[in-house]
């Protein structure tokens, strides 16, 4: 549903423009540098092509952090950044919730402590507390992940990694149809920005 | 297991029900105590097979749901459409021995070989009160695996109520799919689902908890007593089983979309389910930045690169330009050991150790051409660490770079390996 060609083909085109913004193909960029911008550019355009998502705009404002990259990427995005950048601010809800949840669990096993007459209850003590210590690694995986619940949770991973799966793929399309080229045509493509399409590549 | 013990609240509820559905052979009452110790003592390993599980545990799982407690999490049907939409999405998944399996636990609780009218089909039935909003449909143990071959439709939906079903799955649900043992009752029952899940109130409609008692065909005196058991147990616990109920749902249905993107989801543990998610995320996000090294400047060929490489102090070869070179000059076993022992225990720390010092694994193979391919032979280091071709220049970025790609564009096809640079352990 969500990998179609369209998408792809949104996100290629907002990358290869990233890329150009930045100046990725200059030879004075360091190997990092290029990589980062690479990356940068990468990031945005999925985040671009995605739309307004809770992971995407977590995603621009974490590449917003960086004050460099500002730049690249309001002109990348357009008047698109502004509402992507648009943080969604409850993280003040969970702290709470720690709270109230490690008092439950407190409860529970003094309960279980006292008798261990429930067995199933410390097992879905233990099992929650098990889910809880992965969900808090997903959170720190998905980007902007940490001020979210658990079901909108799941919802934004299994659409971050659907874009994620998107942008791997075309990037390795990318790279496949550029290694196939001449390396001259490479020269060339590198110097004059986009001149040629991937569309037929997709 | 973990769903399998939070759900046994929500099925010890459902089981009673589901036993007295049966026409066979619980009496009633002695089975609701017995069920209801069962529940109690319940361990996710004493389930047979997780799939009696699923079967039994009907409704609250579609039965694609993969034999394990996981099934359970389905307590609450009228999530609708959305549920009938992941569900359709879901293959099932199951053997078809369960039926089997069932009338095993059935003997003691739920199935009831019966007289299952639906076309003979052995296994009590319980119907998918999930339906709910889909229109449940029974799920017959064994139809539900006959049918599995329909293809999407979630087999569940065989069931001792065709009608029901038929009726129920106007919005594209396979109704043919079901086995027709139409039941009036039964219909009723998932008719009245959602408005009386919330009452508890033990009506027919009982499976609130989306137990369907199935066995309709023969049962249909059945269902009466159903609901007095569940009644008694969900007005106990009336708003948080239902909460409960719905947000196990939820979970679970998310979990079924996240399982079937996940390549290797054939977890049944929800643990282990965001485990294969945490370590998917992390995979694709090392490739895309693995790619996005590879890419500098555009990428370009192997062989044109590798020949170039010397004369790249002009950043002359690749648009991109030779990055910083790194220094070729401390000891490759030291490198080596360093990129083993990282290598065993994170993948991704062993790649951007690589990479902090411009170097790539790669496949010796690989290697060994592309040394050929310069003319300038170098033995291959132990562990594949190709750092120049030359030997003698500085390993740069370029050659990383190259060794990336190629190796991108070998393994461009593979799956989810455990990052883009093939190596050989």
């Amino acid at each position: 549903m969500q990998l179609t060609s369209t998408f792809k083909l949104v996100f290629l085109k907002q990358m290869l423009l990233g890329v150009q913004l930045s100046a990725a193909s200059s030879n004075s960029m360091s190997f990092h540098e290029r990589k980062n911008a690479i990356k940068l550019s990468a990031d945005a355009a999925i985040a671009f092509a995605r739309g307004r998502t809770r992971w995407s705009q977590g995603l621009i404002t974490n590449l917003s952090k960086n004050e460099k990259n500002k730049d690249i990427l309001k002109s990348l995005l357009g008047r698109k950044y502004d509402n992507l950048r648009k943080p969604y601010c409850k993280s003040l809800k969970i702290p709470r919730s720690k709270k109230i949840l490690r008092r439950c669990l407190r409860m529970c096993s003094r309960r279980k402590k006292a008798g261990r007459a429930q067995h199933d209850v410390c097992k879905s003590v233990l099992a929650k507390a098990l889910a809880k210590k992965r969900i808090q690694v997903l959170k720190k995986l998905v980007p902007g992940g940490e001020s979210m619940d658990g079901f909108s949770l799941l919802d934004e991973t299994l659409d971050y990694a659907m874009s994620l799966k998107a942008q791997v793929d075309v990037m390795r399309r990318l790279l496949k149809t550029s290694k196939a080229l001449n390396i001259k045509q490479m020269k060339a493509w590198g110097q004059g920005g986009l001149d040629f399409t991937a569309g037929g590549h997709l | 297991m973990q769903h399998s013990s939070e759900e046994m609240e929500g099925m010890a509820s459902s089981h009673p029900a589901l036993q007295l559905e049966l026409p066979n052979g619980s009496g009633g009452a002695g089975h609701d105590d017995f069920f209801e110790q069962m529940m109690s003592g319940f361990a996710p390993t004493a389930w047979p097979l997780g799939l009696g599980n699923r079967s039994i545990l009907v409704a609250n799982k579609s039965l694609e749901e993969s034999p394990d407690g996981e099934g359970l999490n389905y307590a609450a049907p009228y999530d609708g459409s959305s549920l009938l939409a992941s569900r359709l999405r879901m293959h099932p998944g199951d053997s078809p021995a369960d039926s089997s399996m069932l009338l095993q636990l059935g003997g003691q609780m739920l199935l009831h070989p019966p007289d299952a009218a639906s076309g003979g089909e052995p296994g009590g039935f319980l119907q998918l009160p999930l339906s709910l909003g889909n229109g449940g449909s029974g799920v017959s143990t064994s139809g539900i695996f006959g049918d599995r071959s329909r293809g999407e439709v979630d087999p569940p939906f065989q069931s001792p109520n065709p009608t029901e079903a038929e009726a129920l799955y106007n919005d594209g649900f396979n109704t043919g799919s079901l086995p027709l043992a139409a039941q009036a009752p039964l219909h009723q029952q998932v008719l009245q689902h959602p408005q009386n899940y919330v009452a508890a109130t033990p009506t027919e409609q009982a499976p609130a908890t989306t137990t369907a008692t199935a066995s309709g065909t023969a049962g249909g005196g059945t269902a009466p007593p159903k609901p007095r058991v569940r009644a008694r147990r969900g007005q106990a616990t009336d708003p948080h089983s239902i909460a409960e109920r719905l947000r196990r749902e939820r979970i679970a249905e998310r979990m079924k979309a996240l399982q079937e993107l996940v390549p290797n989801a054939n977890k049944t543990d929800k643990a282990s389910m965001l485990d294969e998610i945490i370590d998917y995320v992390k995979f694709l996000q090392l490739q895309v930045k693995v790619l996005s090294m590879s890419r500098l400047g555009g990428a370009a060929a192997v062989a044109p690169l590798v020949a170039d490489r010397s004369s790249e102090s002009g950043g002359v070869g690749r648009s991109g330009g030779a990055g910083t070179p790194g220094s070729n000059n401390e000891s490759l076993t030291a490198a080596e050991h360093q990129v083993a022992k990282l290598l065993e225990e994170d993948m991704g720390s062993a790649m951007q150790y690589l990479q902090g010092k411009g170097l790539c694994l790669m496949p010796i193979s690989l290697a060994s051409a592309i040394s050929s391919a310069t003319c300038r032979p170098q033995p291959p280091p132990g562990l594949n660490l190709r750092h120049s071709a030359a030997g003698d220049a500085p390993p740069s970025p370029s050659m990383s770079v190259l060794t990336v790609q190629s190796s991108n564009a070998g393994s461009a096809d593979a799956d989810v390996g455990k990052d883009g640079a093939s190596y050989v352990p």
